[in-house]
């Protein structure tokens, strides 16, 4: 039992973040999972994950849409900082 | 000796400043998927395949050629420091490679891998360099019959040298082969099992199922195992390199057996898994002391990564001349051709001849260069491998998505990779092997459609599976590879019957 509730601690907010893409966009939803994930599962301060969510982002921005031109799903938030 | 200046010539195209570049960009991403848990060769491929759309061919298949050696060598990173198998084929290496580490060995253990790796990929591709050609201009005589005998004889031989239960790999494979049939007939345009949706239209792209399976299963199943990485730390320098080299010049025969059991087991599609299971256990029979294996034995390390280097680069070999997948990675790669717009198949050698080569010269540089990064690198990928999971597990999640959106920018392909995750996961913990899934659903539509052409030419008689002796042998071959699993439970029930008959005599 303690199996499956650890996988199903990963898989709903697996799930719950492929669902927020459309609406959020890829970038707000991936930070959104990040930070979730660093403080439920590794208790590491507010600071310390909004940190390796924006720079793990902003790496596969620059990788994926400015190195390799391939365009990700954006959201309202994107268009507000005009990206 | 055409083979060699071909093989120059692909020097020449590999040798510029931009393809090394992206071989050096290959290699190193390939290590870090090799050593995270969740990414390795086949979904690494498909997450980074958009990634080439708009580069050439040439320095595409370069690129991700380089992220499969280099997610082979890193998977013995992983298998040796902390006992965690980055990919299933260095499970075998978890076995003398970790007690090595726990020794203090852990630099020797992973220069004996490395280098391992090394000698069976060169072999393997110095095999393909001459036999790839051969088999390409032989196979320029197949038509529809003969195509469809070979990829039945892909099915079958995976039945026949899996290592998994036959019926297993068997309901994975028909899964596959159901969901290769969804969406458009390519003969008559008629649409099957789509239910009227229009998100079935084209079907399932496996791309995103290797992504879900390999990706999301992965995570789901580290996560339940509740990891913290402890490991081994290690650090190489070149007087352990020389020693280890010298160590392993004493065991060549080692080397030999090995790269023949992976060269034979990834033509044929057994794959790297297997190979480095039966080299390992090989390699234990003939040794002098077979007590020593398990508890440190360098030989141990080599013949499985040996192997399964050899099979992950032969592998390539009937991709490259039949358009016949030999792992799932190769699959994916088969996957990229089709995108970038070639035609795998024996055409290839003649049509593009500097793709081939260019990508054949990458293998022997790709190779060295890889070595040469992976000796020099290790701390750095430990150092990665102490990140907590609750960093890494969101940041790959984030990564296979992006992976599936980038496939078609459809926002449907990524519930659809979710899907397959809870599946692969499910697969895993049943134990069900997921490569035969992914190669029928990669190699089903185009065994179909060889098989309709084949019954058109033959106006419906199935003979023409038998009328030529080559047809006819490939056909006889698949027959006795779906017999074997039968052998072996004939013997069992005999044995069974005799310890019976023993026992009432007695």
């Amino acid at each position: 039992m303690a199996q499956a509730a650890s996988v199903w601690a990963v898989l709903w907010p697996t799930v719950l973040f492929t669902l927020l893409i459309l609406p959020m966009g890829i970038y707000a939803a991936s930070v959104s999972l990040i930070v979730y994930f660093m403080r439920r599962h590794g208790h590491y301060g507010w600071w310390r994950s909004a940190a390796v969510a924006l720079g793990v982002m902003t790496l596969l921005f620059v990788t994926f849409e400015i190195w390799f031109k391939v365009p990700l799903p954006k959201g309202p938030l994107e268009a507000l900082v005009g990206l | 000796m055409d083979e060699l200046n071909n093989l120059f010539h692909g020097f020449g195209v590999v040798l510029t400043l931009g393809n090394l570049g992206y071989m050096l960009i290959g290699l190193l991403l390939g290590v870090l998927i090799g050593v995270l848990p969740g990414l390795g060769g086949a979904n690494g491929v498909a997450i980074l395949l958009p990634l080439t759309f708009s580069m050439n061919p040439t320095s595409a298949i370069i690129m991700l050629s380089c992220i499969y050696w280099g997610s082979l060598f890193g998977g013995a990173i992983t298998s040796i420091l902390f006992n965690i198998p980055g990919e299933p084929w260095s499970v075998a290496t978890t076995f003398d490679g970790y007690p090595m580490a726990q020794q203090g060995r852990a630099a020797q253990a992973l220069t004996t891998a490395f280098t391992s790796s090394f000698v069976g990929a060169l072999i393997a591709v110095i095999l393909i360099t001459f036999l790839a050609p051969l088999l390409a201009r032989f196979a320029l005589r197949f038509g529809p019959a003969e195509m469809f005998a070979v990829q039945f004889l892909t099915f079958t031989s995976f039945v026949g040298m899996s290592k998994e239960p036959p019926l297993k790999t068997l309901a994975s494979m028909l899964l596959g082969f159901a969901l290769a049939a969804v969406g458009m007939d390519m003969v008559t345009g008629q649409l099957r099992m789509t239910y009227g949706t229009e998100v079935l239209l084209k079907g399932f792209d496996f791309l995103i199922a290797v992504i879900g399976l390999f990706g999301i299963g992965e995570i789901l199943l580290t996560m339940e195992e509740g990891l913290s990485f402890k490991g081994q730390s290690a650090k190489i320098n070149f007087k352990v390199v020389f020693q280890t080299w010298k160590i392993l010049l004493t065991h060549w025969r080692t080397f030999l057996r090995s790269t023949a059991i992976g060269c034979w087991m990834g033509i044929t599609p057994g794959g790297a898994t297997p190979a480095s299971f039966m080299s390992y256990g090989m390699a234990r029979r003939f040794a002098k002391d077979p007590e020593r294996f398990g508890k440190g034995a360098i030989e141990g390390v080599a013949a499985p990564e040996t192997a399964a280097h050899a099979a992950g680069t032969a592998a390539l070999l009937p991709m490259l001349t039949l358009g016949i997948p030999g792992s799932p990675t190769a699959a994916v790669l088969l996957g990229g051709l089709l995108i970038w717009g070639l035609q795998p198949g024996p055409m290839l050698f003649v049509e593009q001849k500097e793709f081939v080569w260019g990508l054949i010269a990458s293998m022997y540089l790709g190779n060295i260069v890889g070595l040469i990064v992976v000796l020099t690198t290790v701390p750095w990928w430990a150092a990665i491998l102490r990140i907590p999971f609750a960093v890494i597990a969101p940041v790959i999640i984030v990564v296979c998505a992006i992976g599936a959106y980038t496939v078609h920018n459809s926002m449907f392909d990524v519930a659809m990779m979710m899907v397959f995750g809870v599946f692969g996961y499910l697969f895993k913990k049943l134990r069900y092997p997921l490569a035969p899934l992914v190669l029928a659903l990669v190699l089903g539509d185009m065994a179909e459609t060889n098989f309709r052409q084949s019954m058109l030419s033959s106006q419906g008689a199935l003979n023409i599976f038998w009328d030529n002796p080559l047809v006819g042998t490939l056909m006889g071959l698949s027959i006795i590879m779906l017999l074997v699993p039968l052998v072996g439970l004939l013997r069992e029930y005999f044995r069974k019957a005799e310890a019976e008959a023993v026992r009432l005599q007695g």
